[in-house]
């Protein structure tokens, strides 16, 4: 049996969640989705999946605080991470090309999530 | 938070806030202040923060630090205090001292039956005659000296009324010249302000009695506007011979004598520019008053004194000038960053629907391509590309929407009212919001008033106003179990007011954010608001003589009231149209469910 790629979806945005959700289902991938950050740790933690693909473009500071927290979860889990929209304040060091400045491609957003899975 | 605020330079406006306890002040980009003045050295002065206080230590500067126009190696800064580095002037603001007292508990105002001291009015004068402490009084004896001593003083205080009252340093100017021509008999004047960039004194403002040639050029030597300037020094100028200090001119005999007085305009620490003011008497004017002297050292010292009054005058309007400049400034970046952030979000909703619409042709392509077209993938791209269409269109609404409440919001406009029925008009609101409301699981309850007149308001603006109102409303419940909005009509024939009232079971208002809910691009909805719907809902109120009320409990709900005076249509003064409630009963509810049926 072939297992799913499984794409873990953070987005306070249903729409933008919904084009997401329909793109990598329609590739073939399971997404688990969550409009808030301090939800999607525990998701994480839970489901493990291959990629989390988080919606980081928010003024609000638990917001704020919860994306470091998943970030923190991915780390621990081994997980890739692309984070889309603008890091208004310090968070740490990130990968190049780990972040996805609003408005974004979806082209390229796909191209960067296949290439997550497949080394995954 | 202590900040230096740049009052005069290039980077006029900014204000820097002192979050740090060490500031470093200069030209380099390395500095927590970085002045763009090529006057400022690379690392200038810096500051320490000494518990409350900052102090301000100069870094072997090449043109030096000055405080309060003095040069400094060390000083400790107080509130309001000026610091000049360069061409550039900064004002500093520190923490308020101490707590502030509440007088409440030390005075007393008392109604008038309680008061026990039997006090009665003696004497009443109405506040326009305070002036007239400086007219002349009828007692005819008074001395000279304090005659002239009364209207020295009485053009001084119209002085300091006339330059209080204007904001626009041209115009100011203008007066302050109108002024001395009316109390001192000059010929022509000009008044000079110090050039920000260069130094120089640049003409801006000049007069000449009536009747007298205009297109003579005022000629001004620059020797006396040196010294004018650096030694801070008023001066009275003559071309008689006589007067040995500058070069006597021309013969007395064949021209006669011309004067000048030329006085610095000192302000609270510089000397922002200079007025100039002069007069020629002919040898016939000369011997009819039998002297050659038309200004005296009272005329100097009388120019001095205005001199002063008026700098400070342009002082205070640059100040304020700048101060309006930053705070503009500010708004407009505030503006734009909102505005970008919310047309980045409507681009992001555009690309993400354009790219499904374009995934779902493809698709559809390819299948017919390789002959694997069967029923369910064509339905399934079709279902892809209507998904794809669905996004577009919404976010195609919003822009309109955005593009609408930017339109209301930044026109002046008067609402023009028509016949219409507030019942109707909500209830069209209601149907327009039946599918947003559904989207996001919100039972919408409309309660209609049960007779509404035919009233006089502008349907189109008002229908916005509810709109948004009901837009909030439902968004607010975005993260309720079980969201309710209820929205109901009002008309109070005793009180001749319209009403409709939005109540939500959403979120709730912060107390906090209560007063700054109708401040322009100030959003409580992230991504989704503009922070533009309250404002213009709140200015179509007021358009309409009317106003939104709001009352709101955190975690709770909300409440939102628009009313608005109810004008009858004129035919309809007399009896008031009364409309039936649409549909047959006079509560209609649109739930979730029901928008699916």
């Amino acid at each position: 049996m072939t297992v799913l790629p499984r794409v873990l979806i953070v987005d306070r945005c249903a729409e933008s969640r919904e084009v997401l959700r329909t793109i990598l289902q329609s590739r073939g991938a399971e997404t688990l989705e969550t409009d808030r950050p301090e939800r999607a740790c525990h998701l994480a933690d839970t489901f493990r999946p291959d990629v989390i693909v988080l919606d980081a473009d928010s003024d609000h500071s638990t917001a704020f605080e919860a994306t470091n927290h998943l970030r923190e979860a991915a780390g621990r889990n081994d997980t890739p991470i692309v984070i889309l929209g603008t890091l208004r304040r310090p968070c740490g060091k990130l990968p190049a090309g780990q972040v996805l400045v609003k408005p974004y491609h979806y082209g390229t957003l796909i191209r960067r999530i296949d290439d997550l899975l497949a080394v995954a | 938070m202590p900040s230096l605020f740049v009052i005069q330079g290039r980077d006029q406006g900014t204000r820097f806030r002192l979050e740090n306890a060490n500031v470093t002040i200069g030209r380099g980009s390395t500095s927590t202040v970085q002045l763009h003045d090529t006057e400022v050295s690379r690392e200038h002065a810096e500051l320490r923060r000494r518990g409350d206080v900052f102090l301000v230590r100069d870094l072997g500067s090449s043109n030096g630090t000055f405080v309060n126009g003095k040069q400094i190696k060390e000083q400790e800064l107080a509130s309001g205090d000026q610091l000049q580095l360069g061409r550039t002037l900064l004002l500093y603001t520190g923490v308020p001292e101490g707590r502030v007292e509440d007088l409440a508990d030390k005075i007393n105002i008392v109604p008038h039956q309680d008061d026990d001291d039997g006090s009665r009015i003696v004497h009443a004068m109405h506040q326009s005659e305070g002036s007239e402490i400086l007219s002349p009084p009828s007692d005819e004896t008074t001395s000279p000296w304090l005659a002239r001593a009364r209207s020295n003083l009485q053009i001084m205080y119209r002085t300091a009324l006339a330059v209080s009252h204007t904001l626009d340093i041209d115009q100011l100017l203008a007066r302050i010249m109108d002024m001395i021509f009316e109390w001192v008999d000059a010929d022509r004047g000009c008044i000079m302000l110090k050039d920000l960039d260069t130094g120089q004194l640049v003409p801006k403002v000049r007069r000449h009695r009536r009747g007298l040639q205009t297109d003579e050029r005022i000629t001004i030597s620059q020797t006396i506007l040196d010294y004018v300037v650096d030694r801070n020094e008023g001066v009275l100028t003559s071309n008689a011979r006589d007067d040995d200090r500058w070069d006597a001119a021309k013969s007395i005999l064949r021209l006669g004598v011309r004067e000048a007085i030329c006085v610095p305009m000192q302000g609270r620490y510089h000397v922002v520019g200079a007025i100039y003011i002069d007069t020629s008497l002919t040898p016939q004017r000369m011997l009819q008053q039998g002297s050659a002297n038309k200004f005296t050292q009272e005329h100097l010292k009388l120019m001095i004194a205005i001199a002063h009054q008026a700098a400070l005058a342009v002082e205070d309007t640059s100040y304020y000038k700048a101060m309006v400049q930053a705070e503009r400034l500010a708004a407009v970046g505030q503006t734009i960053a909102s505005l970008s952030h919310h047309i980045k979000n409507i681009l992001q909703g555009v690309r993400g629907g354009s790219y499904l619409i374009e995934m779902g042709m493809k698709d559809h392509a390819k299948a017919i391509a390789d002959g694997s077209m069967d029923i369910e993938s064509a339905e399934k791209a079709v279902e892809i590309m209507r998904k794809g269409w669905g996004i577009v269109e919404k976010n195609q609404e919003r822009i309109s929407t955005l593009v609408l409440d930017m339109l209301t919001f930044s026109k002046e406009r008067e609402p023009v009212p028509e016949p219409a029925n507030l019942n109707e008009l909500t209830a069209d609101v209601v149907e327009l919001m039946k599918t947003r409301a559904s989207e996001e699981s919100v039972e919408l309850v409309w309660l209609p008033a049960p007779t509404m007149p035919t009233l006089m308001f502008d349907s189109e603006s008002m229908h916005r106003a509810i709109l948004n109102i009901i837009t909030n409303a439902i968004d607010a419940c975005h993260e309720r179990e079980a969201g309710r909005v209820e929205i109901s009509t009002q008309y109070s024939h005793a009180e001749r007011m319209a009403r409709v009232q939005v109540v939500d079971n959403g979120s709730g208002i912060e107390k906090e954010d209560l007063e700054r809910i109708f401040a322009a691009f100030v959003s409580r909805k992230g991504g989704r608001g503009t922070g533009l719907g309250l404002p213009v809902s709140q200015k179509i109120l007021e358009e309409h003589g009317g106003r939104i009320r709001v009352e709101s409990k955190f975690g709770e709900g909300s409440r939102f009231t628009l009313e608005f005076p109810a004008t009858m249509p004129q035919a309809a003064t007399t009896g008031d149209v009364l409309s039936p409630v649409r549909g047959s009963t006079n509560v209609e509810r649109v739930s979730a469910d029901s928008s699916h049926g």
